[in-house]
């Protein structure tokens, strides 16, 4: 109906990202036991683990201490300031998924969930406090039930958990924002290669959420220009799909059967030398708005350190996830040229060259970019963007051989993501969202129906359809591909 | 013969005298239409003319089913015409409430537009063609919603009439070829009295397409200010009826409220 609301939240759904993961056959030369594996095994997500929850106790002290230390200034400002005001508004979605194939055992034919997600915010004078809780339910074991979780660092969804708790104080002319938050970056439409700060939760890969991170956020403006200078203390994982669920590779998913798998992660220590730094030089000239930007960090994608066991009654896996540094230098623009919207984004990665682990990982440079463009004649509205990925330089020792790289922070490989919009009057819309991959000769493709029942109530219908080649990362999941329906009420 | 022949001369001579003097009528007549309907759309923009202004709004669109949206929103504006900024922010619906557009108008060329969603905490740059397209699913467009320099067209004057019993003047006005539109032509009623535009219509390669009504005209400080708009979509037969309140002119506004950080920071 409109661009902003429901189009690009419905094409950031559709986003993979860099954290998408592309899946391909290959062999690794484990000698001593000869098994063959798929990559997307190796980077993607095992369950259930344990979780380190003296770190997230740690992390989690010191927060309560930062809260401690700011609800009294925050009470001084309230009782000092008369524009003191309270909002509460969000909204409760539900969803319900009917699936033609059963891709998994134990996978049902329908799933439902349902999301409560309210935002509550205090204003007085210019400072405003933000608290976004938010619950979920169920039916596909996504979420554990008997969790609430403020760091959401867990494999599982939490039933309750904090997507942002924040202060916001500006000061002159700059900006500050010190708690939880989520911190977008980027202005090419649904993949953006400068945007490294927050993770997703991907238990559902096409219908993705972000995870706030606990930061400190300062921004200062000069005139039209600005410089985002952001501090990360703690590290949050991106949330991977679950093993025994839809999402999980399929591939990996059958050479895991009949397999005990045993798991652990490390996460970065929570001090200052493990945080994360990012910078965004950001203005608006002439009808062009553009950015250039640099993150040191971690990828919130896991390595895996895997081990084999073979005994008489079993085949054991090991799988240690750990974290590897990651530096991205990027830059973004949006403009009009000959009548219409051009936007690009480019990001420039360098992931930390480690000699010992893993094996399987490419730790060459590489480059992402998006190129595209968006029109609207009448009642219709198109975008259609070109992404792509490239490795630099050559392979080391350490490198896979066998094919390009197979890892979820890789991006699409070469792909088209597209989008078509056509407004039917004030309350209907149809809207087509379609990504080809080139590289494995694969696709998605979105028809959807949205309706607006009422002022608040608002109904969203559709198929997803995932076809071409079984080796591809969209065409591996063509037994999921599935009718939906969504319901959402906004208050 | 001879008579014969001075008659025919002399009657040619007068009747090229006779296409001669109506030419010349015409022209000048229609330049004086020309400048007459310029200075009369000058002084339309002269008395609606203020530094700022600020109001609360508030909108329904119906469709020819009978159903009913409504959104509402406040609204800054800082210098006037082509040289003005706009700031928009929704506060209802829930749904796009914290929703905030931002427009700088340029005097040549056309306007920056941004639109920032809460939800996506972006803000995104909107480009000119975009603004044929409905404005939040009203039957407004974005080009609707822009402070629009009388500078960008050409005027004719075409007629006097009687509306709803009040004299008014009918305009043509025709949007300049350097100019982006997406109308062709507008035909405008001009209220003598007021200087107040009580009828709009709105034609795309001829075909009329939208009608605007401005009713519940008010003196506020010293500017006469409809406080009710009506837009009339011809092909969809929808309608969309925007209702002004606390309409203030010329008060402080600061600067800042119009810029990008304004428009992120959702006040």
């Amino acid at each position: 109906m409109w661009i902003s609301e429901c189009g690009m939240r419905n094409i950031s759904r559709l986003s993979f990202g860099r954290r998408d993961r592309i899946s391909g056959p290959f062999r690794i030369p484990y000698s001593q036991i000869g098994i063959r594996i798929h990559t997307a095994f190796q980077n993607l997500h095992l369950g259930p683990f344990r979780i380190p929850h003296s770190q997230i106790r740690i992390f989690e002290q010191r927060l309560r201490r930062l809260i401690f230390l700011l609800l009294p200034n925050l009470a001084i400002n309230a009782s000092l300031s008369a524009a003191g005001k309270w909002t509460v508004e969000g909204f409760w979605e539900n969803r319900g998924f009917l699936y033609a194939a059963n891709s998994c055992s134990g996978c049902p034919h329908t799933e439902a969930d349902s999301h409560l997600q309210t935002q509550i915010q205090y204003r007085f004078g210019k400072n405003i406090f933000v608290f976004e809780p938010s619950i979920w339910m169920d039916t596909r074991h996504q979420v554990r039930r008997n969790q609430a979780s403020y760091s959401d660092r867990t494999d599982q969804r939490p039933v309750l958990s904090t997507n942002e708790f924040y202060l916001l104080i500006p000061l002159g002319s700059l900006d500050l924002r010190v708690g939880k938050q989520k911190i977008v970056w980027g202005r090419a439409d649904g993949f953006n290669p400068t945007d490294n700060l927050t993770p997703f939760d991907y238990l559902d890969l096409m219908e993705n959420e972000r995870i706030g991170v606990t930061a400190l956020r300062a921004r200062q403006y000069w005139g039209s220009a600005s410089l985002d200078m952001v501090w990360i203390p703690t590290f949050t994982p991106t949330r991977l799909p679950l093993l025994a669920q839809r999402w999980f590779p399929l591939r990996a998913r059958d050479q895991a059967r009949g397999v005990e798998v045993r798991s652990s992660v490390k996460y970065p220590a929570t001090t200052p030398a493990h945080s994360q730094v990012a910078l965004r030089w950001d203005d608006s000239r002439r009808g062009w708005d553009y950015s250039a930007s640099y993150f040191s960090g971690w990828n919130d994608i896991p390595d895996y350190n895997i081990q084999f066991a073979v005994s008489s009654r079993s085949v054991q896996l090991d799988l240690a996830r750990s974290f590897s540094r990651l530096q991205v230098i990027g830059a973004d623009f949006a403009g009009v040229l000959g009548g219409r919207a051009l936007r690009g984004e480019f990001g420039f990665f360098r992931p930390e060259r480690k000699n010992n682990l893993p094996l399987i990982n490419d730790r060459r440079n590489y480059i992402q970019y998006a190129l595209g463009t968006d029109w609207r004649w009448g009642d219709w509205y198109a975008i259609a963007q070109w992404v792509g990925d490239n490795s630099l330089g050559t392979r080391s020792t350490f490198d896979i051989p066998g094919g390009p790289p197979r890892f979820p922070d890789r991006g699409f490989g070469q792909a088209v993501l597209g989008r078509v919009e056509r407004t039917l009057n004030s309350w209907s819309s149809v809207h087509v969202n379609a990504v080809i991959r080139f590289q494995d000769a694969d696709f998605l493709l979105k028809p959807e129906y949205l309706y607006d029942i009422s002022q608040s109530w608002k109904l969203q219908a559709g198929f997803l359809i995932l076809g071409g080649h079984r080796s591809g990362f969209l065409g591996q999941y063509h037994e999921n591909s599935r009718m939906y329906i969504r319901l959402k009420q906004s208050f | 013969m001879n008579k014969t022949l001075f008659t025919t001369k002399t009657q040619r001579a007068a009747r090229v005298f006779v296409i001669f003097v109506s030419l010349w009528f015409i022209l000048c007549f229609a330049h004086v239409n020309a400048a007459s309907a310029l200075e009369m759309m000058q002084k339309v923009d002269q008395q609606a003319r203020s530094h700022s202004e600020q109001h609360l709004g508030s909108l329904e669109v119906h469709d020819k089913g009978g159903k009913v949206l409504k959104k509402a929103w406040q609204s800054w504006r800082t210098g006037f015409g082509g040289n003005s900024k706009i700031i928009v922010r929704f506060t209802a619906p829930a749904e796009v409430r914290g929703v905030g557009l931002l427009i700088i108008n340029h005097t040549r060329g056309s306007s920056d537009q941004w639109l920032y969603t809460p939800s996506i905490q972006r803000e995104r740059r909107i480009a000119p063609q975009d603004r044929s397209v409905r404005f939040l699913g009203t039957d407004f467009s974005y080009e609707d919603m822009e402070q629009r320099d009388i500078n960008d067209s050409e005027y004719e004057l075409l007629a006097e009439e009687t509306l709803t019993g009040s004299s008014v003047y009918k305009i043509k006005a025709t949007p300049k070829k350097d100019v982006r539109s997406q109308y062709s032509f507008l035909f405008l009623w001009v209220d003598k009295n007021t200087w107040v535009i009580p009828v709009t219509e709105f034609y795309t390669d001829g075909k009329l397409i939208k009608k605007l009504f401005a009713r519940s005209v008010e003196k506020i400080q010293n500017i006469w200010t409809p406080q009710e708009f009506e837009m009339q979509d011809v092909r969809r037969s929808s309608r969309t009826i925007i209702r002004l309140s606390g309409v203030q002119y010329n008060q402080p506004v600061s600067d800042d409220i119009f810029t990008l950080r304004s428009l992120r920071s959702n006040p």
